[in-house]
């Protein structure tokens, strides 16, 4: 990695990565089931799905648009996923699908945002609807369990290499990696932050801002299609309720980690701390035995707290 | 311009025209008294809250906390009534707290400068969460207090009481907005704030004055909705602000100023209800219920984008 | 990107009208390959006109175009860029997250056949580039970092990068220290040796003399007149450029009042103003000149309470001000008048009598009702009396012409009660009858007993209204003359210390 990818880490990240620590310390003290091995490890299987849904959300977010239906994408996809694993015997075909699923979402919120000129706002806030309700139709609200009960897809959400470190969690690093170098390091990636940073630079450079936007769109479902699959195998069903809430969760994560909602600026590693932050907070919080109801007021209170830092840090530059 | 929001409302009313024969041949439950008055209802309950979205969308602002809210207050009000036997003290109850809640989205919206959508988005999400700590179960009414459960349940000459407070409340809006001054001053701030601004009007305070007329509204149709439903319920209310939003878009409002028609909202509420109302009569999946505003939403976003497209 | 750099990019008999106005008649330039042409003239003279069509920002109305003997057609910003044309304006268009180096690669990063940036390599040739040009700067810096002229520099390299012919600078010193100053020189100068022509377009007339070959002026959209640098002195340039017979001035008073209603005492604000101080006596019209970016508008704003001011206070008929805004100002008998008229000045939406009395309505309005046809009477009136252009009162405010649409905007205060009133290029944009008319109106409104502060960059207007005219530069008052006490030459040398 170059200098200069070092030294931008340093200056924002540092402040998250602080304020991180000190959390983790205060949980520490404040639980004695906080700081072990197994929590830990629990913990980052269960963040391991924020965090691949993050950073597609956040790759999209920089080139200036955003996709608020991953929450409902979460169980639209775990549809086929579910349904051809247990006709067709065959894990991977179902992987498959459910990708192709999530990448026609994708497509299909990039052509209406960039072809029809809806604010992408709009189209993914309402196909958060219009998801959540063909899936309520498919499932008549009820789940659709997993009836393969194959090792390989089990392994996938809950499995442990070496008996300690989870799967999920080695599968959203390679993820993280892999596009940290990609945003930083290739051209496509310096013209997602060139796109959202200043559009119109950037058409006179020549770029071909609506192929480019409408691959970050695929990037984004595709990547929540992972996280789909995540949860669908550690929750054993394709479940109508399964992700609900849970845009507002990557949104704060990624707001919090320093992706600017006006787009152009932020990175993965802060973004990756953002999830860690509010994924230990609810972990403690569960384990100081406060109510689950509570994360949803934080997580309110932290996208208002953030995004009002955002403008100010904005308005200074 | 005036000559699209005219078409607007033709084409409402037509739709409407449309649907309720249909609907009528298809199933003549549909004009049965109850099912009339049961649109009727809740169609009221949306247009009161449509009334301040109205002078929100119309200034350039939205509050999407209104379902949230909604739920939080019928918890209020019912739970209050329930333990102190006075119905006075829920409505004083539910009042303040709304009031608290539009003080707080305009705080957020004019001194912390967070956008709008936004901003209420999280407070939605907040409202979500603590209604939960305020009571884990639902809350049943067991004062059975007459006069409360006569808001939502009751009627004068025939008309369901919902719709008379709606018409009660309505003139003063219709008032506001088409013939004094501060109608005015919220198409202005829409339309250009900095103008305005430099015209010597203070827009936060229209702002914030959006906002909690909009929240106080939502407190009416909050009570008008625990009486009909006999129980304060934490997610009675789900989805009501895309329903709110979508109605009054259809209405002819949009995002950014330019204020629609009260007439062309109006029916955009029925033609919305009734479409649900026939999901149900038809036998069709409920979940379609959720469907419909969805692509109602982005339908009505898309002709907006283009009618502003062809204006400017 | 260009093959080859032209010898002499002719600019024949340009001409540009917009309505009501037109911004060049009849203009030819001449820019040949590796030398500075400076273009110099007061604002409105017709050269970011000038410039924006030779950036294809939009097209001319009638003249030529010669790249060395074969005529081309700019129509859209990329044929401009095709031909080698850059515009370095003041505001960049870099990215500002970005590094130097991506910003000059941004067209085209250095890859490898997966598409991975070899950022060695862009580092290296960027290093390179800035050696050739003479510029000093660390290639992995992040724009945002870096001080204006450090990324007009890089904007700059840009161009060269790709193999500009014809780099145009436009107004490049203004936010610059004379240490700034000197370093861009000495970049302008390995420009030339690269066989680049440079169009400077500027106000300062010391800078020329150090940096140009030649010289064109052109003032009120005509060509005045073409020299070589060696061959001028400074005062001609200076007659070029403002030599115009001033119109005769209206009847003012001899004596003002002495009352003094307004008391600005050392305002600053937090982008440009530093510690304004100055009265204004009741009936008094006090004209503020000053080139873009004097910070006139600031303190426009900033007095009416639009802008927040840091220190100081602004004192209203012995009423002390330090946190106010606009709506409080308003109260206190003040109107404001924008020179934006599209962005901060028309309700879109509206039509004109809306637009005309959005300030004053409370006059309309008896508990509570607002009394449209109390309204449409007076703005009828208004119509009448300012001869503006609709076939009615209702018309939408789009539908009429600039100069229409700011004799709406005029108006809106005058409805009111008015002590005091601040114009912001009230002529802008305005044709010449009507101007006279808008002239006119001032000079009744300050004889009404109304004070009028108006700020502006027509030297006509300046002498044919003010009392006292007040120079600015660089956020500060720099100068205060009395009318009849001050030749245009002065104040001209005044605003652009």
């Amino acid at each position: 990695m170059n200098s200069f990818f070092l030294k931008h880490l340093k200056k924002g990240e540092l402040a998250l990565f602080i304020i991180f620590l000190i959390i983790f310390v205060f949980f520490s003290f404040a639980s004695e089931y906080f700081f072990t091995l197994r929590n830990i490890m629990n913990v980052s299987g269960q963040l391991a799905l924020t965090l691949v849904a993050a950073i597609g959300f956040a790759v999209l977010l920089i080139s200036g648009e955003v996709d608020i239906s991953i929450g409902s994408l979460l169980a639209f996809v775990a549809l086929p996923l579910i349904q051809i694993m247990n006709y067709t015997e065959s894990v991977w075909l179902g992987i498959i699908v459910c990708l192709l699923f999530g990448a026609c979402i994708g497509l299909i919120n990039g052509f209406l945002t960039i072809y029809l000129r809806v604010s992408s706002l709009i189209v993914t806030l309402g196909m958060l609807f219009i998801l959540r309700g063909i899936v309520y139709l498919y499932t008549g609200q009820r789940p659709i369990p997993d009836e393969l009960y194959s090792d390989f897809f089990f392994n996938i959400g809950n499995g442990k290499l070496f008996g300690i470190i989870p799967y999920a969690a080695m599968i959203a690093l390679i993820i993280l990696v892999m596009f940290i170098f990609v945003m930083h390091n290739t051209s496509y990636g310096r013209k997602l932050y060139a796109i959202g940073g200043n559009a119109e630079v950037a058409r006179l450079a020549g770029y071909n801002i609506k192929l480019i936007k409408l691959s970050a769109f695929v990037i984004c479902s595709v990547l929540g299609s992972i996280s789909a699959i995540l949860l669908a195998s550690r929750i054993g069903s394709a479940n109508h309720v399964a992700g609900q809430l849970f845009e507002f969760q990557v949104v704060a994560a990624v707001v919090l980690g320093g992706v600017s909602l006006a787009g152009g600026i932020g990175n993965l590693g802060g973004v990756t701390l953002g999830v860690l932050i509010l994924a230990i907070i609810s972990n403690g919080l569960g384990m100081l035995d406060v109510d689950t109801q509570w994360q949803l007021v934080i997580n309110g209170i932290i996208i208002i707290a953030a995004v009002a830092f955002d403008e100010l840090r904005r308005k200074k530059i | 311009m005036q000559n699209l929001i005219k078409n607007n409302g033709v084409i409402l009313f037509i739709t409407l025209l449309v649907l309720c024969i249909f609907l009528s041949i298809y199933n003549p439950q549909f004009y049965s008294i109850q099912n009339i008055n049961s649109i009727l209802r809740s169609s009221s309950t949306v247009m009161i809250v449509a009334l301040g979205m109205t002078i929100l969308l119309t200034s350039g602002e939205v509050d999407l906390s209104v379902g949230a809210l909604m739920s939080f207050v019928t918890v209020i009000v019912m739970d209050i009534i329930n333990k102190t036997g006075s119905v006075v003290l829920g409505f004083v109850s539910v009042f303040l707290f709304c009031l608290v809640v539009g003080l707080v989205n305009g705080y957020v919206r004019t001194q912390l400068r967070v956008n709008s959508l936004i901003g209420t988005l999280a407070m939605m999400l907040i409202l979500q969460g603590s209604v939960y700590i305020y009571s884990m179960s639902a809350i049943y009414n067991k004062h059975l207090i007459s006069f409360f459960t006569f808001i939502g349940q009751g009627f004068v000459f025939k008309i369901p009481m919902p719709v008379i407070i709606m018409l009660a409340i309505l003139p003063f809006f219709v008032f506001l907005l088409n013939f004094t001054k501060h109608g005015r001053y919220f198409t202005a701030i829409g339309s250009n704030p900095d103008a305005t601004r430099l015209s010597g009007i203070d827009i936060n305070r229209y702002k914030f004055i959006g906002f909690v007329i909009t929240s106080l509204l939502v407190g009416i149709a909050g009570i008008i909705l625990a009486s009909l439903m006999d129980t304060g319920q934490q997610g009675s209310a789900k989805g009501f602000e895309l329903v709110v939003i979508a109605a009054v878009l259809l209405g002819g409002t949009s995002f950014k100023g330019g204020s629609g028609t009260i007439v062309g909202t109006i029916l955009g509420i029925l033609v919305l209800k009734v479409i649900n109302n026939g999901i149900i009569l038809m036998g069709i999946r409920q979940e379609f219920q959720l469907v419909v505003p969805g692509v109602i939403l982005i339908l009505a976003v898309y002709f907006d984008n283009l009618r502003k497209r062809s204006d400017a | 990107m260009l093959e080859h750099k032209f010898k002499v990019l002719k600019v024949k008999s340009l001409s540009k009208q917009f309505p009501g106005v037109k911004a060049l008649d009849n203009v030819s330039i001449n820019l040949e390959a590796g030398k500075v042409h400076a273009l110099m003239g007061e604002n409105g003279a017709g050269k970011s006109t000038l410039i924006k069509i030779l950036a294809g920002v939009f097209p001319k109305n009638s003249g030529q175009i010669f790249f060395d003997d074969q005529e081309v057609q700019i129509d859209l910003p990329s044929d401009s860029l095709d031909l080698g044309i850059k515009v370095v304006y003041q505001e960049i268009s870099l990215i500002p997250e970005f590094s130097v180096g991506e910003n000059i690669f941004l067209e085209k990063f250095p890859v490898n056949k997966l598409g991975v940036i070899k950022w060695k390599k862009l580092f290296r040739d960027c290093d390179n580039l800035f050696k050739s040009i003479g510029f000093n700067l660390k290639a992995n810096a992040k724009i945002s970092d870096l001080s204006i002229s450090e990324q007009q520099v890089v904007e700059i390299s840009r161009a060269v990068f790709q193999n500009a012919s014809l780099v145009i600078m436009d107004e490049p010193t203004s936010s610059l220290t004379p240490n700034e100053i000197e370093k861009l020189f000495t970049v302008i100068k390995n420009l030339r040796k690269q066989n680049i022509a440079i169009l400077y377009v500027t106000h300062k007339i010391d800078e020329i003399f150090r940096i140009a070959d030649e010289v064109t002026v052109l003032r009120d959209g005509r060509f005045i007149s073409h020299r070589m640098i060696d061959e001028t002195t400074e005062e001609q340039i200076v007659k070029d450029m403002v030599g115009r017979e001033v119109d005769s001035a209206f009847e003012r008073p001899i004596e003002i009042s002495n009352e003094m209603i307004l008391h600005v005492n050392e305002i600053s604000t937090k982008s440009k103003l530093k510690k304004i101080s100055f009265n204004l006596a009741k009936g008094e019209i006090l004209g503020f000149f000053g080139l873009v970016g004097a910070g006139r508008t600031e303190l426009a704003k900033a007095i009416y309470g639009y802008d927040k001011i840091l220190s100081g206070f602004v004192e209203i008929n012995g009423k002390k001000f330090t946190k106010y805004n606009t709506t409080t100002m308003a109260r206190q008998g003040i109107g404001y008048v924008t020179e934006d008229r599209k962005g901060e000045g028309i309700i879109k939406d509206m039509n004109l009598r809306e637009n005309m009395t959005l300030p004053s309505l409370e006059f309309f309005e008896k508990f509570f009702y607002l009394n449209k046809y109390k309204e449409k009477s007076f703005v009828t009136d208004y119509i009448k009396k300012f001869d503006v252009r609709t076939p009615s009162s209702e018309r939408l405010i789009t539908l009429l012409s600039g100069g229409n649409q700011q004799k709406v905007l005029l108006s809106r205060w005058l409805l009111r009660e008015l002590k005091i009133i601040i114009l912001d290029e009230p002529t802008r944009g305005v044709d010449i009858g009507a101007k006279t008319e808008v002239l006119k109106l001032i000079n009744d409104l300050a004889h009404q007993g109304m004070s009028v502060i108006i700020m502006t960059s027509e030297m006509n207007d300046l002498f044919s209204l003010s009392d006292r005219i007040f120079v600015m530069a660089n956020g500060k008052i720099t100068a205060e003359f009395k009318k009849n006490q001050v030749t245009q030459e002065q104040i001209f040398k005044a605003s652009v210390n």
